[in-house]
């Protein structure tokens, strides 16, 4: 189901730099090349949270604290998602950088309260289309801004290219004009 | 009610009459800019979409910059080449080449692409600098890939929050000064996030255009997404005569405009700061750090590589010696400015005085030129001083206005420059 999440949560604290602390700049500064998501994903997190390497599975979900991955250049949220991370919620971030996830298709989603809702290791469910996070281990759940379509179906796509993609398939078909995005 | 400059410009790229902060906007932007570094991934992207060109390549710049050298062990051959074979291909205008150009950020002013009340998507915040003239710049990512083939993409609306600056700088003070206290204050906390900052007061009037545009250019790091002031006739005068004909729209906030924070400095309170590392908030006076010994000084990036800039760093160098063990290097932004300090003699001060001064470029501050090794201390005028960004994980980067750096620089360690310069 698009915009639906729920896996274990691995929790973060404020102020953790995308750049120097989730990766660190070697991952950055060779931009000559389309990005490396395997190498990136073994980076991640590696020395902020030791068993984070370790355990991740596929479709476990990342909490952060107040300026999450602050700076962060694109490489971050690619190490992220490759990592099998499908979700982000934090307490505040660039809108750079919920840009970023969205783009790639993995929602990162500013959510005030977070960190007080969920501790580490707890299942964290999110339902983007109704704005609405639960921990399932208190049964607690927050309100948060409901997702616009727009970026709903981009998640489910896979992000903007194939959202980009397939609008301009459905228009008028002729691959050397320029695709329209849908308003 | 009333709406901020942002609010403003967007309303204009939306087609709207007015946007409200933390709405969901489709705006088609005045311009798109990028640089070479994600080609080779717009080029994927769009084979993968079937895109050949650009929807409206007017309104589109592209800038080698960030790799101006393509030195061995890199690959910015490769990805320089392959983006001068699509401009060979498509015919595409607005192309800024490696000696015809500089930073994004100065193309875009120096060649009247950034104008009053134009928006802007770009791939880096720090072109938050063209809002000293007027122009909005909204920082995505290769996102930017999206706007150059499709013209138009969604934003939400950003508060805006006002700093007033009053007063004048004492002796040895420098905008650079201005940035650090506003990091000190803000960088260690989200209040500025993802906000528009709006600088206004008398202490910006008096600011050259050239350290307005510093200034915003480092807005980021205190938090904000973007950054933007009022255009007044200094700043007019200076886009009339590049804008060459090209439209522009004046925009102030209005009275009752809505600002999500406000605060507020007297310039005449500051005193050369440096930032220590690795986060922007670890500013201290001078005073603090002096007589750290330093094994390079660096004055450029997009914070400080401006003609006033090289100015400040010459008046300091200026008879003197950069000391023995220490290696200075100087990036002017743009060929522009390059010739320009030609003109002025600095660039005589600066080789007489023992610094290599480098063609434009963000050389030093992407991090692949200069590198430092373990435990080397660097002070510079850089826009990060976190760890690893110019080497060694273990190398130590302190920032400082150009007068902090050339004082220092000269000094082979920490340094006050007020003790350098003429009262």
């Amino acid at each position: 189901m698009a915009g639906k999440y729920r896996g274990r949560v691995w929790k973060f604290g404020d102020n953790l730099s995308g750049d120097d602390g989730i990766l660190d700049f070697s991952a950055v500064r060779d931009h000559s090349q389309v990005f490396d998501a395997k190498t990136l994903s073994k980076m991640c997190f590696a020395t902020i949270n030791s068993k984070f390497q370790e355990e991740v599975k596929q479709g476990d979900i990342v909490v952060g604290g107040a300026s999450f991955a602050k700076p962060a250049h694109d490489q971050v949220v690619v190490g992220i998602q490759a990592a099998g991370i499908e979700a982000i919620l934090c307490e505040s971030c660039e809108a750079r950088f919920v840009r970023k996830g969205f783009n790639i298709g993995i929602p990162i989603i500013v959510c005030p309260g977070i960190t007080e809702l969920v501790e580490q290791d707890q299942t964290l469910e999110v339902d983007l289309a109704a704005g609405l996070v639960t921990n399932i281990d208190t049964g607690v759940t927050l309100e948060t801004n409901a997702c616009p379509d727009r970026l709903l179906e981009m998640l489910e796509l896979g992000g903007v290219i194939p959202y980009l993609a397939q609008h301009f398939d459905r228009g008028d078909g002729n691959k050397d004009s320029p695709p329209r995005a849908a308003g | 009610m009333g709406q901020t400059i942002a609010q403003k410009i967007i309303s204009r790229a939306a087609g709207r009459e007015a946007v409200t902060p933390g709405e969901f906007v489709m705006v088609s932007p005045d311009y798109t800019v990028g640089c070479e570094l994600y080609w080779p991934m717009h080029a994927k992207h769009m084979r993968d979409m079937g895109v050949e060109r650009f929807a409206n390549p007017d309104k589109v710049v592209l800038v080698v910059d960030h790799t101006t050298y393509t030195g061995t062990g890199t690959a910015y051959e490769r990805l320089q080449s392959d983006l001068r074979d699509f401009v060979k291909r498509t015919g595409f205008k607005n192309f800024f080449d490696v000696g015809r150009a500089g930073l994004r950020h100065l193309v875009m002013t120096e060649r009247g692409f950034a104008r009053p009340g134009l928006f802007v998507f770009s791939d880096e915040p720090n072109i938050a600098s063209i809002g000293a003239f007027g122009a909005l710049n909204m920082p995505i990512s290769w996102e930017v890939l999206v706007t150059m083939v499709t013209n138009e993409n969604w934003i939400q609306v950003p508060d805006t929050a006002r700093i007033t600056v009053t007063g004048k700088m004492g002796h040895g003070v420098y905008v650079r000064d201005l940035v650090q206290a506003v990091n000190r204050d803000f960088a260690a906390t989200d209040k500025l996030l993802p906000m528009c900052l709006e600088y206004a007061g008398p202490g910006i009037a008096d600011l050259s255009l050239d350290n307005r545009q510093a200034l915003l250019a480092c807005a980021y790091h205190a938090g904000a997404n973007t950054a933007i002031m009022e255009v007044d006739d200094k700043a007019l005068a200076y886009v009339e005569e590049r804008a060459k004909g090209r439209p522009f729209y004046v925009y102030k906030s209005d009275a009752d405009a809505k600002f999500a924070l406000e605060a507020s400095y007297d310039l005449s309170d500051l005193s050369p700061f440096v930032t220590a590392p690795p986060v922007q908030s670890n500013v201290v006076e001078v005073g603090e750090v002096k007589g750290i010994k330093i094994n390079q000084a660096t004055v450029g990036s997009c914070a400080s590589n401006r003609l006033d800039d090289l100015r400040a760093a010459a008046e300091i160098l200026k008879g003197r010696q950069v000391a023995s063990g220490v290696t200075m290097y100087i990036s002017p932004g743009s060929q522009e400015i390059y010739g320009q300090a030609a003109a002025e003699g600095l660039l005589t001060t600066f080789t007489e005085a023992g610094a290599v001064v480098m063609s434009p470029g963000c050389n030093t501050c992407w991090g692949y030129l200069g590198v430092l090794n373990d435990e080397e201390v660097s002070i510079s005028t850089h826009q990060e001083n976190y760890r690893g960004r110019n080497g060694s994980f273990n190398a130590k980067v302190y920032l400082g206005s150009p007068y902090v750096v050339a004082a220092s620089a000269v000094k082979g360690e920490i340094a006050d420059p007020r003790e350098m310069l003429a009262d």
